[in-house]
């Protein structure tokens, strides 16, 4: 091709991307705000509690725990940082997970919890805790996530098989996932309906999401996997957007939706899988954190990616700040809290952003 | 070198033959190949066992090898399809979906080539002022012309266009189908288009396939390929074949033929 030729499409190019910089500086600046305000939800949330310790305490405290008197090294040490630090990494990993599902399913009501992944890992609780007693030697604490995430695990594996077996289309994943939960949800009332009333409590409870009962352990091993699976995820964040476009147009262009779609689904598997095992069901998170970043940021994975897990560690750190400071004296379970603050969240957003809120 | 040939070729879809043992002219670098044939005939079926290998027994070889020996890469390298249904309305912009297909294909260009490449693009199909504009709020039109550049985005020897200008008015019609003509001729690749106006057919193409019930019905120069009898028995219409007063064949179409007519 002549030179003269290219020169001219050459300064549209230019134009191109001199107009994209400034699309992309504001999606920046959106970026830099969301993460302002997850760490401003978070400072919120290890300030909040029914101790009277205020946010310059609790730094303070941070900051040089040998100051502390043993009370308030054990708030501080070993019930605030661990439970906002699983409410930031939680909400984190639920969102990434929803915001994978949703693009590769092309389905925007997708989340890890249609997929089933979550009633799955609710029915290996229930079956934990009815059968307890006959698995001795190892600790509850131990035995009880190791149950849940090994049936959360499962569900993924059995979707996973289905739709490679039968060549799934993103529909029918969907399809498997609500056919799984149906299934789930029965066998944990099954459970229930021959268990005793002490012992359905303690499912009930289990299922409630609840960060409260995390540890250093448990943040560390979320915060672990969410930060292997995340750099996974951004690799992909070209492809991804390309799927945006629809599956039949990508395949033509050769994209390996299969693939995608493959690695896709064992990261949402163990992301949910490692999320829910901890904290019990926190719904919600993983389907409207998406959406917020999506209607904030554009389709763009590059943005929208992190954007996804920026709302959702906000969501739920907010949430779990929330739990502690509604109903004095009580934590109301996080679970409750996200859907009822996220529920007026989402619904002023999409009619304030109607058109980044459609999909088709 | 762009080659592509095509020789008795068989697609079962769902347990139903799909193509019929199809044969084809051989075609060579620079052409532009009309694909043509009543709704249901298999061109999009022909062209998607061209660019995915879907439901082929071999038959097809580009460059002198069979697609079924090309690995999925060596076939995304080498091959476009553009889909009948244009991209999804998403809230990504033309620049947006572009820019992801070239980078999610590893060019291996830098931004600087690369925003070259989509300004010559979009700027070719007058897609320039809507680069930054959401696709759910372009024209079905517009949309279109998005998908042909994805296609060709990735500069593919082998560049399959199906029914490109189904949703264009008249001058983008135009604008595309020489777009694409002259991408054929300016890097030797070979463009494949299934097209419905027989009239855009005769003015572009090289070479021209007549598909029937999944059989080729005809295929060569244009010019000779179409004519009246043909057209009734594939089409099941009375047409002629006029010249205009430029000297160039137009199709006349006059009216669908009761007997025989086929749904
Ligand atoms: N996946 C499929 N399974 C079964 N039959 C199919 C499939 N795809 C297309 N067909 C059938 O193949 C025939 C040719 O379809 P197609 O190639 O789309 O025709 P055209 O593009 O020429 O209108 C049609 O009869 C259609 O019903
Ligand atoms: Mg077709």
């Amino acid at each position: 091709m002549s030179q003269q030729e290219i020169s001219e499409p050459g300064n549209a190019g230019a134009g191109l991307f001199e107009h994209y910089r400034l699309i992309a500086a504001r999606r920046t600046m959106v970026l830099i705000c969301l993460f302002a305000l997850m760490c401003l939800a978070f400072l919120m949330d290890i300030t909040a509690g029914p101790a009277n310790l205020g946010l310059l305490d609790v730094l303070k405290g941070i900051f040089s725990p040998s100051s502390l008197d043993q009370r308030n090294y054990v708030i501080i040490w070993s019930v605030r940082l661990p439970d906002a630090l699983i409410a930031l990494a939680v909400g984190g990993a639920l969102s990434l997970a929803g915001v994978e599902t949703q693009t590769t399913l092309n389905n925007p009501l997708a989340s890890p919890f249609t997929l089933g992944i979550s009633a799955a890992a609710t029915l290996g609780a229930a079956f934990f805790i009815v059968v307890a007693p006959n698995v001795g030697g190892f600790s509850q604490t131990l035995m009880l996530p190791a149950f849940a995430f090994s049936f959360a695990m499962m569900a993924a594996m059995a979707i996973l098989t289905l739709s490679t077996l039968h060549g799934g289309s993103s529909t029918t994943i969907v399809l498997y996932g609500i056919a799984l939960v149906f299934l789930c949800e029965a066998l944990t009332a099954a459970l229930q309906y021959v268990a005793s009333a002490e012992v359905i409590q303690q499912i009930v409870f289990w299922n409630m999401g609840n960060l409260t009962r995390a540890g250093w352990t448990e943040v560390a091993v979320v915060s672990a996997v969410f930060a292997l699976v995340l750099p996974l995820s951004l690799r992909d964040v070209w492809i991804l957007t390309a799927l945006r476009g629809g599956e039949d147009q990508a395949r033509s262009s050769g994209l390996s939706v299969n693939r995608i779609r493959l690695v896709v689904m064992i990261r949402v598997a163990i992301l949910s899988a490692v999320a829910v095992c901890f904290v019990g069901t926190i719904g919600f998170i993983g389907l409207v954190g998406p959406h917020i970043a999506r209607m904030l940021l554009g389709e763009d994975h590059r943005f929208l990616v992190p954007g996804a897990c920026l709302t959702g560690a906000a969501l739920l750190s907010l949430a779990s700040c929330l739990s502690k400071v509604l109903v004095p004296g009580a934590i109301v379970p996080v679970y409750i809290i996200t859907a009822i603050i996220g529920v007026p969240v989402f619904l002023v957003l999409i009619s304030w952003r109607r058109k980044e809120a459609s999909w088709q | 070198m762009a080659v592509m040939s095509v020789a008795d070729l068989h697609v079962r879809l769902s347990g139903r033959e799909i193509l019929k043992g199809i044969s084809l002219p051989e075609m060579r670098a620079g052409q532009m190949v009309g694909l043509i044939g009543p709704n249901a005939s298999g061109k999009s079926t022909l062209l998607r066992a061209i660019a995915m290998g879907n439901g082929t027994q071999g038959g097809i070889s580009l460059g002198g090898k069979p697609v079924t020996a090309m690995k999925r890469a060596e076939r995304a390298a080498n091959i476009s399809l553009m889909p009948q249904t244009p991209p999804l309305g998403s809230t990504l912009t033309p620049f947006e979906l572009l820019r992801s297909y070239a980078r999610a294909t590893n060019l291996g260009l830098s931004n600087a080539q690369l925003g070259d490449r989509m300004g010559e693009l979009l700027g070719k199909l007058g897609l320039l002022p809507d680069a930054h504009r959401k696709l759910n709020e372009l024209s079905g039109g517009k949309r279109q012309l998005v998908g042909m550049c994805l296609a060709m985005v990735n500069e593919p020897k082998y560049l399959l266009l199906d029914e490109p200008t189904s949703a264009l008015d008249l001058r983008w019609q135009l604008t595309a189908l020489s777009v694409a003509r002259n991408y054929a001729r300016s890097r030797e690749a070979i463009c494949v288009a299934a097209l419905h106006d027989i009239n855009l057919a005769l003015r572009f193409c090289d070479l021209l396939v007549v598909l029937k019930d999944g059989c080729v019905a005809a295929s060569g120069v244009p010019e000779e390929v179409i004519d009246s009898a043909l057209l009734a028995d594939v089409y099941g219409v009375s047409a002629r074949l006029e010249r205009c007063s430029q000297g160039a064949p137009v199709l006349i179409a006059d009216a669908a033929n009761e007997i025989g007519a086929s749904a």
